[in-house]
């Protein structure tokens, strides 16, 4: 894998640092761009998997370190200042790439919070929620994690990676929460992954195959534009819209 | 048998790269193989920054069962998908019901999933993984679904519990037993072909490039020169004809999905 080129990129929030991990051949027909949790950086492993995996097929990667992060901070900053930091970074790449190209924001669990937050604003073409937490462990779904899904939802289609034994919720709940207040989101259970994806031994799934659905779900959310989720084929088939 | 012209013409691997399956009155031209990094992507579009890579006749410089793909019959194509694709069965049933929570949905989801692999066998490269390359095809599969599901009323009643994995996850219901994915990869049945010729032509086309070649549907549009939404809702009155066509036949070939034998 080619080295990303950092920038570091002054926000209102303070500074974030961008990892882009750009198409080195053709044109890029896709920008994602992902942001970490609440509890690691963008070393996680789906982060630099997707990072990995998708710039080859024609997605450019951002990664974005949050200014908490940057700043060396062990604890995330504010809801206002992570959504400010993202929103103002996803501004600054969409103004400089091709407009015509399809743009989907997301992020690992907090990340994921974050972006369908700002999926409204920045007007997105969709969002990749991986491992969304829906509520914190052992404790009920919380209404504020719930409906900031569904207003992502009902802006842009919505597909969300979820391991079946994840304690922060799990594809079901996902989307029984969702089918409740009438949000069309697209979840993919993958199977015995936990909170990071991680798998026991006893599993009939390696971590390669769970990359596997990993890469193939979210090439299918940037570049399958057949399948209903751009934005007009999306509205066509009706799918993203609150039902 | 009495096989038709243009279901041989799909089902013969010599035919391919770069052929296209013949169809009536429809003489197109090569056929693009893109692949995706990890392997093989039965399903969508390729970005066209990812080169096409030889298939088929190149044949593989190590591994333990190096076959040339070019030279291999028909018989030995299908001999090979069952030595090799079938012991997966098992654990991709494993998965699918984990990811479905409903034992009838994740028949269906393993046994399009094996159909598709079968009918695209001959672009697997052989000494690559196998498995993987299953697993890609089963995520791609269960995203197709999950799409016209959401479109649809919710079905609710025969989710699985958690307790019920342990016991009904390891091993697939009677109805996904080997023998059966034997008796469906076994095409073309003579029903089959004759359903499908009866559709007019441009389902026909559709389904063919569609259902047979595994071809996105962007591809089919790109192939028949129509809109995609044309190859949709072609697609989507050709398979309904068919299936109304080969009702019979399913419940006589035990195909249908059955959920009793696992309650």
């Amino acid at each position: 894998m080619a080295e990303p080129a950092v920038e570091e990129i002054e926000t209102t929030a303070g500074v974030a640092r961008v990892h882009h991990y750009a198409v080195d051949r053709g044109v890029p027909r896709a920008t994602l761009v992902l942001g970490h949790g609440a509890g690691g950086g963008i070393d996680a492993w789906d982060l630099q998997l997707l990072a990995r995996e998708l710039p080859p097929i024609g997605v450019d990667v951002f990664l974005v370190e949050q200014p908490w992060r940057v700043k060396g901070k062990k604890v995330a900053a504010s809801q206002p200042q992570v959504d400010a930091a993202f929103r103002e970074v996803v501004s600054g790449i969409k103004r400089s790439g091709d407009a015509l190209r399809r743009l989907v924001t997301g992020g690992r669990s907090t990340g994921a919070r974050i972006a369908c937050r700002t999926a409204a604003a920045l007007e997105v073409d969709g969002v990749l929620c991986l491992a969304y937490p829906l509520h914190p462990p052992g404790k009920p779904v919380t209404d504020a994690r719930m409906a900031e899904l569904a207003a992502a939802a009902a802006v842009c289609p919505v597909t969300v990676l979820q391991g079946d034994r994840d304690p922060f919720g799990t594809p079901l709940q996902v989307a029984e929460s969702m089918a409740e207040v009438g949000a069309r989101v697209l979840v993919v259970s993958v199977p015995w992954a936990d909170h990071g994806f991680a798998i026991p031994k006893k599993a009939a799934i390696t971590r390669d195959e769970v990359g596997i659905i990993l890469v193939e779900t979210a090439r299918r959310v940037l570049l399958d534009r057949s399948a209903g989720t751009g934005p007009l084929m999306n509205r066509a088939a009706g799918f993203g819209s609150l039902s | 048998m009495p096989v038709t012209p243009v279901l041989m013409a799909v089902a013969d691997p010599r035919a391919t790269p770069p052929t296209v399956p013949t169809l009536p009155g429809r003489r197109t031209g090569q056929a693009r193989l893109p692949r995706h990094p990890l392997g093989f992507t039965l399903m969508d579009p390729q970005p066209d920054t990812v080169p096409p890579v030889a298939d088929g006749g190149t044949p593989v410089e190590e591994g333990p069962a190096v076959v040339d793909q070019a030279l291999e019959s028909d018989e030995e194509r299908k001999a090979r998908f069952e030595r090799d694709a079938l012991p997966y069965l098992d654990q991709l049933y494993g998965g699918a019901l984990r990811m479905t929570r409903n034992p009838a949905d994740a028949e269906d989801l393993v046994q399009e999933t094996y159909v598709k692999a079968y009918a695209a066998f001959h672009q697997y490269k052989d000494g690559t993984n196998l498995k993987a390359w299953l697993w890609r095809i089963l995520t791609n599969t269960y995203i197709n679904t999950y799409r016209k599901k959401q479109r649809q009323p919710r079905q609710t009643g025969s989710e699985v519990e958690d307790w019920q994995f342990a016991k009904a996850g390891v091993v697939p219901p009677e109805g996904l037993r080997a023998a059966d994915v034997e008796a469906m990869v076994n095409l073309p049945d003579p029903r089959i072909v004759e359903a499908v010729q009866s559709l007019p032509e441009e389902f026909r086309d559709a389904v063919l490039l569609a259902d047979v070649e595994g071809l996105s549907y962007k591809e089919v549009a790109e192939r028949m020169g129509t809109p995609v939404g044309t190859v949709m809702s072609r697609l989507h009155r050709g398979r309904k004809r068919l299936r109304e066509m080969l009702e019979d036949y399913v419940h006589e070939q035990g195909l249908a999905p059955s959920v009793r034998e696992v309650e």
